[in-house]
C-alpha cells in the first residue's frame, strides 16, 4: 500500500521565469515505511515537505497524501508557549475534533508514550529543547494521521540528546507504525533513522538517488560513507 | 518536576508505566506501550540535566525590591524640599513647603473635597477606559486580521494617537455642552486609538510559525483566532491597554480643567482648577499629587501584576526555567 505519492512534482515561488525549485520529482512512500529526504541546504527538501504537508501548492505534477492529511513536526518545537505540555497536546486533540471527556487522558498517554508524563504541567519555557521536542512529537501524535513528516526536527538539539531522541524516535515509529517522512541534511541521522534514503539534487531539486539502509552497521557505514560522496558531488557541481 | 518521579526514574528498577498508573489508582484508558527501562532512565536523567528548577522569589521579598527604592527616594526629595523651604525661606504663597501641602490635605479631606474630587474622576477613568476597550477591542481585531482595512484605517488610528485628545474639548463643549458626555468623549478619543493599535501590533507580531502550526493540526479561520492568534497577542494587547489606560486618565484631567461648571461634577481637574482660582498654590499641589498618586497606583494593582502574570507564564521574565 502507498501512502505517499508524488508523480512529477514541480515548485517555483513566483512566475514562470522565477528559479525552479523542485523538478519532477518521482516518490512513493509505502504505508510504515521510514524514509529521509536528505540533501544540503537550499535543495527544496524542506519546501517537498511543506507540499506534502498541504502548506504550500505544486506548480506541477500530483501529490496524492491520504485524505485525513499528514501530521507535521517542525525544526522549532513551535508550542503554544502559553500552555502547558499536557494543553498543548490536548489542543491538537481539539482542533482534531476529539471529544472534550477523553482528551486529557489521551494528552497524558502520548506524553507517557514519550516519557514526559512527569512535565505534564510544565511550559514551554521551563522545558529544554529535547523536551520540548518530545511534547512537539506527542502533539504531531495526538493528530492521530497515519503519515508524519519531519522537518529537521532534531537539528538544533545537542548531539547526546539528538543520539536519545533518535531511539525514542525510532521506538515510537515501531509501536506506532506510521508512515514517516523525514527530512534531515545530516547523513549519519539519515542512516542511523531510515529505511530508505532518497537524495535530493540542489536547485532544482531533483532525485539523485536512493539507498536502502536495513543491514548491518557495516553495511550502514559504507553507505554514509557513499551517500556522503555522492552529496559531495552534488554540491560542487553547483560551483561551476 | 516532582524530584521524587525523577528519582524513580534514576533508580535501579524504575517503576513501568502500567505500575505508576496503578499505583496512582487512575484508569487507563488503553495500555501505553512503555519506553525500555533503559532509555527512560536516561532520558530523565537528561531533562534533569538539562532544566534548572525556576526560583520563585517570595512575594515579600520582590514587593520589597520593588517597592522600597522609589519610596526611599520619595522620602530624600521631600526632606531636601523640606530643607529648602526651612533654610532659604522662600516666599510661601508661592513656594510652599512639604508641611503646608500636608496641611492643605488636611483641611481637603475635612471639607470633604479631596473625596469628592478623587472619588469622581476615579469614576469617570475607570468608566471611560472600559468603554474605551469595549470599542477598541472589536475595531483593533477587525484592522488585524483585514489587510485593507488595516491599510486604510492604519495611518487615521496612528494620527489619532498622536494628536493629543484635549484638543477635542472646545468640539465637545460645543456638541455635548458642559456635561458628562464632554469628559467621556474626550477619554474615548484618547484612550480608543491606544487599545486598537497595540492589539495590530499585538497580532503582526505573533510568530508565523505558530500559525502554521495551527493550520497543520486542523484549525479553521475562527480557530485559528481564538485559540493561537488571540492568545499569542496578548502581551501587545496588555500593552495597548495599559497605554489606553494612561491616555484615558490625563485626557480626563485635561478635559476637567477646561471644562468646568455646567452639570460636570467636581473631579481632580476642577480642584486642580479652583486652586488656580484662588492662588491657592499647596491646593494645586494636593491636586498634582493626588493626580500621580492614582495613576502610580493603578500601574502598580492593575496592570503590573497582569503583566507580570502573563509574562511570567510565557517565561519572558528572567527567572529560572530551561537552560
Amino acid at each position: 500500500m502507498t501512502a505517499i505519492r508524488l508523480t512529477g512534482v514541480g515548485k517555483r515561488f513566483g512566475g514562470p521565469r522565477s528559479p525552479q525549485v523542485l523538478d519532477g520529482i518521482d516518490l512513493e512512500v509505502a504505508e510504515g515505511e521510514f524514509v529521509c529526504l536528505l540533501g544540503a541546504s537550499g535543495c527544496g527538501k524542506s519546501t517537498l515537505l511543506n507540499l506534502v504537508a498541504g502548506l504550500e501548492t505544486p506548480t506541477a505534477g500530483a501529490i496524492e497524501v491520504p485524505g485525513d492529511g499528514a501530521a507535521v513536526m517542525f525544526q522549532e518545537s513551535a508550542l503554544m508557549p502559553w500552555l502547558t505540555a499536557r494543553r498543548n497536546v490536548e489542543l491538537a486533540l481539539r482542533l482534531r475534533g476529539a471529544p472534550r471527556a477523553g482528551r486529557r487522558a489521551e494528552a497524558e498517554r502520548l506524553l507517557e508514550l514519550v516519557n514526559l508524563a512527569d512535565a505534564a504541567d510544565q511550559r514551554p519555557h521551563e522545558l529544554s529543547g529535547g523536551m520540548r521536542q518530545r511534547v512537539a512529537l506527542a502533539r504531531a501524535l495526538a493528530q492521530d494521521r497515519t503519515v508524519l513528516l519531519m522537518d529537521e526536527p532534531f537539528a538544533a538539539l545537542d548531539a547526546i540528546t539528538r543520539d536519545l531522541l533518535h531511539e525514542e524516535l525510532e521506538r515510537v515509529w515501531r509501536e506506532t507504525g506510521r508512515t514517516i517522512l523525514f527530512v534531515t541534511h545530516n547523513v549519519h541521522e539519515a542512516v542511523r533513522l531510515a529505511q530508505r534514503i532518497v537524495l535530493l539534487s540542489s536547485r532544482p531539486g531533483r532525485v539523485a538517488g536512493e539507498w536502502r539502509t536495513d543491514a548491518s552497521d557495516l553495511d550502514a557505514q559504507s553507505v554514509a560513507r557513499e551517500i556522503t560522496e555522492r552529496l559531495r558531488k552534488e554540491i560542487a557541481s553547483n560551483a561551476a | 518536576m516532582p524530584p521524587e518521579l525523577v528519582r524513580d526514574a534514576l533508580a535501579e528498577e524504575p517503576l513501568t508505566a502500567e505500575e505508576r498508573r496503578t499505583a496512582a489508582g487512575a484508569p487507563t484508558p488503553s495500555p501505553v506501550p512503555s519506553p525500555p527501562s533503559e532509555l527512560r532512565a536516561l532520558e530523565a536523567g537528561l531533562d534533569r540535566l538539562q532544566t534548572a528548577p525556576a526560583e520563585r522569589e517570595p512575594w515579600w521579598r520582590r514587593t520589597a525590591r520593588g517597592i522600597l527604592p522609589p519610596i526611599v527616594l520619595l522620602l530624600v526629595l521631600l526632606v531636601a524640599w523640606q530643607a529648602y523651604t526651612v533654610l532659604a525661606q522662600p516666599r510661601p504663597d508661592l513656594y510652599p513647603g512639604p508641611l503646608d501641602v500636608v496641611a492643605s490635605i488636611g483641611s481637603a479631606w475635612e471639607s470633604g473635597r479631596l473625596q469628592l474630587a478623587v472619588g469622581t474622576s476615579l469614576e469617570r477613568g475607570a468608566v471611560g477606559f472600559l468603554v474605551a476597550v469595549a470599542i477598541g477591542t472589536p475595531i483593533g481585531l477587525l484592522l488585524a486580521e483585514s489587510r485593507p482595512l488595516q491599510r486604510a484605517f492604519g495611518p487615521f488610528v496612528s494620527g489619532l494617537q498622536v494628536l493629543p485628545s484635549v484638543a477635542w474639548v472646545p468640539a465637545a463643549i460645543i456638541w455635548f455642552g458642559l456635561s458628562d458626555a464632554t469628559v467621556y468623549f474626550v477619554i474615548l478619543m484618547g484612550a480608543v486609538p491606544s487599545i486598537v493599535n497595540g492589539l495590530v501590533a499585538g497580532v503582526r507580531q505573533v510568530p508565523p510559525q505558530l500559525r502554521r502550526v495551527g493550520r497543520v493540526l486542523g484549525a479553521n479561520r475562527a480557530e485559528l483566532a481564538a485559540l493561537v492568534v488571540l492568545p499569542a497577542a496578548l502581551p501587545g494587547y496588555l500593552a495597548g491597554l495599559k497605554q489606553g489606560w494612561a491616555f484615558s486618565w490625563r485626557s480626563l484631567m485635561a478635559a476637567e480643567i477646561i471644562a468646568t461648571g455646567g452639570s460636570i461634577g467636581f473631579g481632580l481637574g476642577a480642584l486642580l482648577d479652583q486652586g488656580r482660582q484662588l492662588a491657592d498654590l499647596p491646593t494645586v499641589f494636593v491636586a498634582i499629587l493626588a493626580i500621580l498618586f492614582i495613576g502610580i497606583l493603578v500601574e502598580l494593582a492593575v496592570f503590573a501584576p497582569l503583566e507580570r502574570a502573563l509574562l511570567r507564564r510565557r517565561g519572558l521574565l528572567p527567572s529560572g526555567g530551561a537552560r
